[in-house]
């Protein structure tokens, strides 16, 4: 019994520790932590008090090419088209529909948000995205969106208390699924591997041959009920029906003329076929799906050794005006 | 699973419950069962090398035991260390002896074995196995030297070598010291839940506080030395320097303190080995528990100090070359024991000679100096993946420009790896400049450790705070709390000693 009362005690003074210790970090290195960790999160922290609508992106949002002579982004862009909606962006390169679910959940009962806008983004459901190594610092980022005092997620971070799969490993997995997922064709295109290993555009040195090869490896895959992404969307969707948002979705343009081009119309149909699925599965569900998947032409693609949704300012200009027009709907 | 998750701050408090809530006899059945899902926890499979080297040195002690002459005792030994030594061998120097693990790579398609052993090879090194293939052998040693006798049962062998404490990164315990304590009837006593609970506290405070925020500072200055200053270069040493103590040291007090709990003494592993004013007292501060392992079972048996001068000189460059090894198949940790070796033959030729017998404050002083200058050169090669890259730390530290020419030669002499890095600042002449950036809260944890080593000294946090009083204590405990759950490495990094 006087240990029970000995040990009880202790546990009660360890509580008022951590009490404490949560008021002093969250006046100290929380918002520090932030921005060296999840800075995210502190552009979410900041959007929501203002805004009547969140957009959330990846790097599409951004605005580098350097031959634009309008330097805004699409969510600038989209405010500016809506004066009577205020617009945050809330974004960062490489995250994806894993984290805009966490931030989404994180939209207070009592915020002014009405619109959700969510950029759903094709290549963001292959393997090569989804076990990409940027992987980990995202998750690292993740255990900061919860709902919890903030001391227990910077002790839950200082645990890893996240996905920590070595790059090594990351990498055997990608390669397996290229070997293993069933594309709808005759081989040899049945997996992206032996896709890949066809002849065209000659030997490993064209840098057309590695750029056909990166198109396979981004868009040739199946999207199947087991996909993460897709289950990141699902609870997306059932997040924004519990709190009443109107949520948007908007699939991003995909340069389409480049992967004809440069692959054949099996990958465009292939893609065609899966992005047909999404907007099926998510118009059913009470959802505006905006399909801007073949909207931009390949003019209007920044990057030219590597397909991205990186585009010029006719590209923004085109997905910010979809999005503004439905609004305005 | 790692002392630093959630998952063993899960596992830890259910094992104690049940293991106090558990009837007398049935204790030691569940230890070993959670003691096999703790390993398990890493990789499943390598549960089988658990298992046989548990069998092995098992199998290997009884027949010792029962045999009749000294031909068949000693024939039975080296099957042991053998059959034993072999699987150590073949995960952990087999790619360094064959040269390069890339040369059978060349046969793939060609011979379906030899792809086998890449493809083993390729699973890497399995955790821990330095530490109990160690822990069976001296049990197979003491059983031959008639230290100990040889347990019957073996289930209760196995727990011996798989108590999970100290399973993966020691201490290398006795058998003649664990044993009895593994099957002793231990109460849950206060004292040693709150001793336990200091040591833990104190360990995930210099693992997650000191180790993982100075990880991130020193590997990049390793990864490629040619891109950071000297200054930097100098401070990546002494941040690897201290991650490396802070990091084993850490494990090793988490260890000491889960075990305590359950009423059980591990030997300690340090005692503030900095502070040592000799190679000689280092080595009886840090990892005590391989270094009393290593005199036991191999110094002493080739004839210790009680040799010819010049074949005490040889077995002591056998110790520390064995040692060298045990860390790793690397040229880069043959040269950390040869130097550790070099460096203590040194100053015991002066002791031996009457030459330094003083207790001159000052010379104390020097000889601290002394020691940690040649420690931390050392820890330069045990740190660099290659020697080749040590020797671009080591150029930078003393202020002298590398040459790709040497660089290049070293590099062909150990077939070490090229790195990207490197290459494009010797042979394309691109070099990115680095700095080191320093936060301030990393300094708030280095000061709390100096200054804690200095008060501890030879003693151990648990029993220099214990004689405080409450309030001070819980002061103390406090701001550790609060480093640990606001100050910790965000990044994942493994304890280093893991992979020995």
């Amino acid at each position: 019994m006087e240990m029970i009362k000995k040990i009880a005690l202790r546990i009660l003074l360890l509580i008022a520790i951590v009490a404490v210790s949560n008021v002093i970090y969250r006046h100290t290195t929380y918002h520090a932590d932030l921005r060296a960790e999840s800075n995210v999160l502190l552009k979410f922290e900041r959007a929501v008090e203002t805004a009547d609508a969140l957009y959330f992106s990846a790097s599409p949002n951004a605005a580098v090419f350097k031959d634009d002579t309008d330097k805004r982004t699409i969510a600038q862009m989209m405010d500016d088209l809506l004066p009577d909606l205020k617009l945050e962006a809330v974004d960062t390169g490489g995250i994806h529909a894993g984290v805009f679910k966490k931030l989404i959940a994180l939209i207070p009962e009592d915020s002014d948000v009405r619109y959700v806008v969510v950029n759903m983004n094709y290549r963001s459901f292959g393997i090569g995205w989804i076990e990409s190594v940027l992987e980990n610092p995202i998750q690292k980022q993740l255990v900061f969106y919860n709902n919890r005092p903030p001391i227990i997620n910077r002790f839950l971070q200082g645990l890893n208390f996240y996905d920590t799969r070595s790059a090594k490993e990351r990498e055997e997995l990608i390669q397996w699924h290229w070997k293993n997922d069933s594309l709808p064709f005759a081989a040899p295109r049945n997996n992206v591997t032996d896709w890949c290993a066809l002849e065209k555009w000659g030997d490993w040195t064209n840098p057309k041959r590695q750029l056909a090869d990166s198109y396979i490896k981004n868009f040739a895959f199946p999207i199947t009920e087991e996909n993460p992404r897709l289950k990141d969307f699902d609870e997306i969707v059932s997040i924004c029906h519990q709190k009443g948002l109107k949520l948007i979705f908007v699939i991003l343009p995909e340069n389409l003329q480049e992967a004809e081009k440069l692959v054949g119309p099996e990958l465009t149909s292939l893609m065609i076929s899966n992005k047909n699925k999404l907007v099926n599965r998510y118009k059913t569900n009470e959802v505006t799906v905006i399909d801007c998947f073949g909207a931009v032409p390949d003019s209007c693609f920044t990057e030219r050794i590597f397909p991205s949704e990186h585009y010029t300012q006719t590209g923004r200009m085109t997905v910010a005006r979809a999005v503004t027009d439905c609004i305005n709907r | 699973m790692l002392f630093d998750s959630v998952q063993f701050l899960l596992f830890l408090p259910a094992v104690i419950a049940l293991y106090f809530i558990l009837p007398h006899r049935l204790r030691w059945i569940f230890l070993l069962v959670s003691s096999y899902y703790f390993y398990g926890c890493w990789k499943a499979e390598f549960l089988v090398l658990l298992l046989y080297s548990t069998f092995n040195a098992y199998f290997i002690s009884l027949r010792i035991e029962q045999a009749a002459s000294l031909f068949t005792r000693r024939a039975w030994l080296i099957t042991g260390l053998v059959s034993n030594f072999s699987v150590l061998f073949f995960f952990k120097y087999f790619n360094f002896f064959i040269g390069s693990r890339d040369y059978f790579k060349t046969f793939a398609g060609q011979h379906p074995k030899v792809e086998w052993v890449t493809q083993v090879l390729e699973y890497g090194i399995p955790v821990g196995i330095s530490f109990f293939t160690f822990q069976a052998v001296g049990y197979t040693l003491d059983i031959y030297f008639r230290q100990a006798k040889a347990e019957k049962n073996f289930f209760k062998f196995a727990l011996f070598v798989s108590y999970f404490p100290q399973l993966v990164a020691g201490p290398i315990e006795r058998f003649t010291h664990l044993h009895q304590q593994l099957f002793a009837k231990h109460k849950l006593v206060y004292e040693n839940l709150s001793n336990g609970f200091r040591l833990i506290l104190y360990g995930l405070f210099i693992k997650m506080v000191i180790a993982d925020n100075l990880a991130p500072l020193a590997d990049p200055v390793f990864t490629n030395p040619l891109a950071y200053s000297q200054t930097d270069t100098i401070l990546a040493l002494l941040f690897f320097s201290l991650q490396i103590y802070a990091d084993f040291h850490g494990y090793s007090l988490i260890a000491i303190g889960v075990a305590g709990i359950m009423g059980i003494k591990l030997m300690d592993n340090f005692k503030t080995p900095y502070l040592a004013v000799s190679v000689k007292e280092f080595w009886a501060r840090w990892h005590i528990s391989l270094s009393t392992w290593f005199r036991d079972y191999l110094y002493v048996p080739l004839g210790g100090n009680k040799v010819s001068y010049f074949r005490w000189m040889v077995n002591i460059m056998i110790i520390f070359l064995v040692s060298g090894i045990w860390h790793g198949a690397n040229y880069t940790f043959i040269v950390w024991g040869a130097l550790h070796g070099f460096m203590y033959l040194a100053e015991q030729v002066f002791v031996r000679a009457g030459w330094l017998q003083t207790k001159n404050r000052f010379f104390t002083g020097i000889g601290f100096v002394k020691t940690f200058l040649v420690i931390n050169i050392a820890w330069l090669f045990f740190r660099s993946d290659t020697l080749a890259k040590a020797y671009l730390s080591l150029a930078k530290i003393f202020g002298s420009e590398p040459t790709a020419d040497l660089y290049y030669r070293i590099q062909h002499f150990e077939h070490g790896k090229a790195n990207q890095a490197v290459d494009d600042a010797f042979l394309n002449g691109k070099l990115v400049p680095a700095e080191l950036t320093l936060h301030n809260s990393l300094f708030i944890g280095l000061a709390i450790l100096i200054v804690t080593e200095l008060w501890i000294q030879k003693s151990r946090f648990d029993q220099r705070i214990s004689t405080w009083n409450f309030g001070f204590r819980w002061l103390v405990y406090a701001v550790l709390i609060y480093c640990v759950m606001a100050l910790s490495g965000p990044d994942f990094y493994q304890f280093i000693y893991f992979q020995f």
